[in-house]
């Protein structure tokens, strides 16, 4: 049966929402919509007590710049290609139009609705600022903006050379920051002028490159990267079939995992060590630290709660990267090696132990970091020293329990 | 010479109602390079599976150097290096750190390590890829990355799945050569392959494995025998022919 290409994305979009459905429930059930809502409420709470005194040297241009940047600029796709398609899809190439539109119109307007939102979260304290566009132009500019910046990232997929393909995409951010500034601040003639003369020498910089009809391979690479990120996101809560790890070297790290004593004790040491630092759950748990500490700088500057919110925050963010560093247990479980080699798999146990440990303490350690450096000062001594000492409780005491539990659950599965 | 393995009666597959293999009895001894041959589906890798512990025996028994693995797991699994048929690496691992981790699981001395790792990169020509990860190498080079690992272990007993599937010729001859020096220092190899020519000219045995039984087993000249052909150069390919092409008439031997 020959199906139209359109009814093929629609099913391959409700088969990966259907696939993904349980797993959402799992997340549900594990709370972290509580502490997500929780933190939108102290979000809500110190941003409007901002709005009602905002200082008079307010930065309004670079935090508008800051926050509407990535969302103007980061314009994903999903397109549920695979592998196999360049076999059965390739050779239907010339319908594939229809199929894209429907890729881009699922993530042109969820990231238009994303980017909107956020401008509106934005307006109050934009009309405070010396802002010269009334706003809701400036929704408007915001929306023509992101239009501009999907037929960009479009253009980029399509360009063979991955050199090029970063250096127009950094040109692209760049070149957006600056666009926004002016329309956050400058004139609104001179704003469009320079958005309209912007998107001109853009177009005619993409048109002077080198560009696939359709870059297969890097669109299925794309949507791969999407998918296993979901996975590593929902193995946090329950166990997810895996697909091929994507791996980053991050050499910057993998120091600390090569430095493991040649023994035989240490072969799981190493393995693990590895996988937490290359692959993306390593990536996702540096990112929620690096957030962590941004919050917990902010929370900790402003003595939040005299600084027991801030503590909280800083709990909740060791919790968080608890719960993403407990996805480890998953790896390897279903490895060949894991019964060839001559191991046993208590050696495994006591591996997944240890990087436990030492992963929640150098993530603790930087969390802490801003809450020992800004509540001292303030005379908030106490809630600093609870948070490290609960902190540690949590590393010593709760987590090996739970990782024990979750590792003899995985390994009768 | 020694067994190094022994299978004696094994049945088994991945269910006890539908048995794969049917009484399989054969031992590989030191020194020795027993090639495992049959079509597609005849139950090579289900034996190959269970010999690794990665299936359940239904009846019967494994012993390699005389240990199974429910009594001397550790013995049993430090005296196998197997070379899967589809190379399974770790992503996050580079060549080098594959090398370093078998070598640690193993309990190879750090010294050993060092001079086989830099030995057996060399042999098979990927000191220039030492640094890359699994998702930059070809199947050429993970499959020389699976059989560098085992040759770095040096056990007693080589389990080889298919080991020339995507290897270039100089990759081939390495491992040859590789394998007639580690059989000659007296490890045993239990070696599963199509390359009948190939299989005739480096093993000393062989098993034919048709729908999960063992038709004929023993020297060239056994299996030529079984099958009724005159041994001589060659002669595996059509003794082997003989006994499966007309759908396995030929009776399990004992």
């Amino acid at each position: 049966m020959n199906r139209s290409v359109d009814a093929i994305w629609r099913q391959r979009a409700g088969r990966f929402w259907q696939e993904s459905m349980p797993y959402i429930r799992y997340m549900v059930q594990s709370g972290v919509p509580l502490v997500a809502s929780m933190l939108l409420f102290t979000g809500i709470a110190s941003y409007v007590g901002l709005l009602r005194a905002v200082p008079a040297a307010f930065p309004f241009t670079w935090v508008g710049v800051i926050v509407l940047t990535p969302f103007s600029c980061w314009s994903p796709l999903r397109t549920w290609l695979r592998e196999a398609d360049t076999v059965f899809l390739m050779p239907r190439e010339a319908e594939m139009k229809l199929y894209l539109g429907q890729s881009f119109r699922y993530n042109g307007i969820a990231g238009t609705a994303a980017l909107l939102l956020l401008c509106l979260i934005y307006c109050p304290l934009y009309v405070q600022g010396p802002g010269q566009l009334d706003w809701p132009l400036l929704l408007l500019a915001a929306v023509l903006v992101k239009l501009l910046n999907t037929a960009g990232a479009w253009q980029e997929r399509r360009m063979p050379w991955q050199g090029a393909r970063f250096s127009i995409r950094m040109l692209r951010w760049i070149v957006t920051a600056a666009g926004l500034a002016l329309l956050l601040q400058a004139s609104p003639w001179l704003a469009v002028a320079y958005v309209i003369a912007a998107a001109l020498l853009m177009a005619l910089l993409y048109r002077s490159q080198r560009k696939y009809r359709l870059p297969w391979l890097l669109l299925i690479a794309e949507e791969t990267r999407t998918r296993r990120r979901y996975n590593v996101f929902f193995s946090a809560f329950t166990d997810v079939p895996s697909e091929r790890a994507q791996v980053a070297k991050r050499n910057y790290l993998a120091w600390l995992a090569a430095r493991s004593r040649y023994s035989k004790g240490n072969a799981f040491v190493y393995l693990y060590g590895h996988t937490l630092i290359r692959t993306e759950l390593g990536g996702i748990i540096m990112r929620l630290t690096a957030l962590g500490t941004v919050v917990g700088t902010l929370t900790a500057h402003s003595g939040l709660g005299l600084g027991w919110g801030s503590a909280g925050v800083n709990l909740l963010f060791v919790w968080l990267t608890g719960v993403q560093l407990g996805s480890l247990v998953q790896s390897h479980r279903h490895s060949v090696w894991r019964h060839v080699y001559p191991l046993p798999d208590k050696a495994r146990l006591s591996a997944l132990l240890r990087i436990d440990r030492i992963a929640s303490l150098i993530c603790i350690s930087v969390l802490w970091l801003p809450q020992i450096i800004l509540l001292p000062g303030q005379g908030l001594l106490a809630p600093a020293v609870t948070a490290a000492l609960l902190g540690l409780g949590y590393i010593f005491v709760i987590r090996p329990v739970g990782l024990k539990r979750n590792f003899a659950r995985t390994d009768d599965d | 010479m020694d067994s190094v393995l022994e299978v004696r009666n094994l049945t088994g597959g991945y269910s006890p109602r539908r048995p794969v293999l049917h009484g399989l009895s054969f031992e590989v001894r030191a020194g020795e390079m027993v090639g495992l041959i049959g079509l597609n589906g005849a139950g090579k890798s289900t034996a190959i599976k269970h010999i690794l512990g990665l299936m359940q025996a239904h009846e019967g028994d494994i012993r390699i150097q005389g240990n199974t693995l429910e009594q001397q797991p550790e013995q049993y699994r430090s005296a196998l290096a197997y070379v899967p048929e589809t190379p399974l690496l770790f992503d996050e691992l580079t060549v080098e750190e594959h090398l370093r981790l078998t070598g640690m699981a193993y309990g190879v001395e750090e010294s050993l390590y060092s001079e086989r790792c830099a030995s057996l990169l060399d042999e098979f020509y990927m000191t220039g890829k030492r640094k890359a990860f699994a998702a930059h190498l070809s199947k050429g080079m993970r499959q020389k990355v699976m059989i560098m690992n085992a040759l770095l272990a040096q056990p007693a007993l080589y389990v080889i799945d298919e080991p020339f599937l995507g290897l270039d010729p100089l990759g081939i001859r390495s491992l040859l050569d590789k394998l007639v020096e580690v059989k000659r220092q007296g490890s045993a190899i239990f070696m599963s392959s199509h390359i009948l020519s190939t299989v005739e000219s480096y093993c000393d045995r062989f098993i034919v494995l048709h729908g999960g039984k063992i038709i004929a087993q023993g020297t060239l000249e056994d299996v030529c025998a079984t099958a009724g052909v005159s041994s001589g150069i060659g002669s595996l390919e059509e003794a082997f022919y003989r006994m499966v092409a007309d759908g396995g008439r030929h009776e399990p031997v004992g």
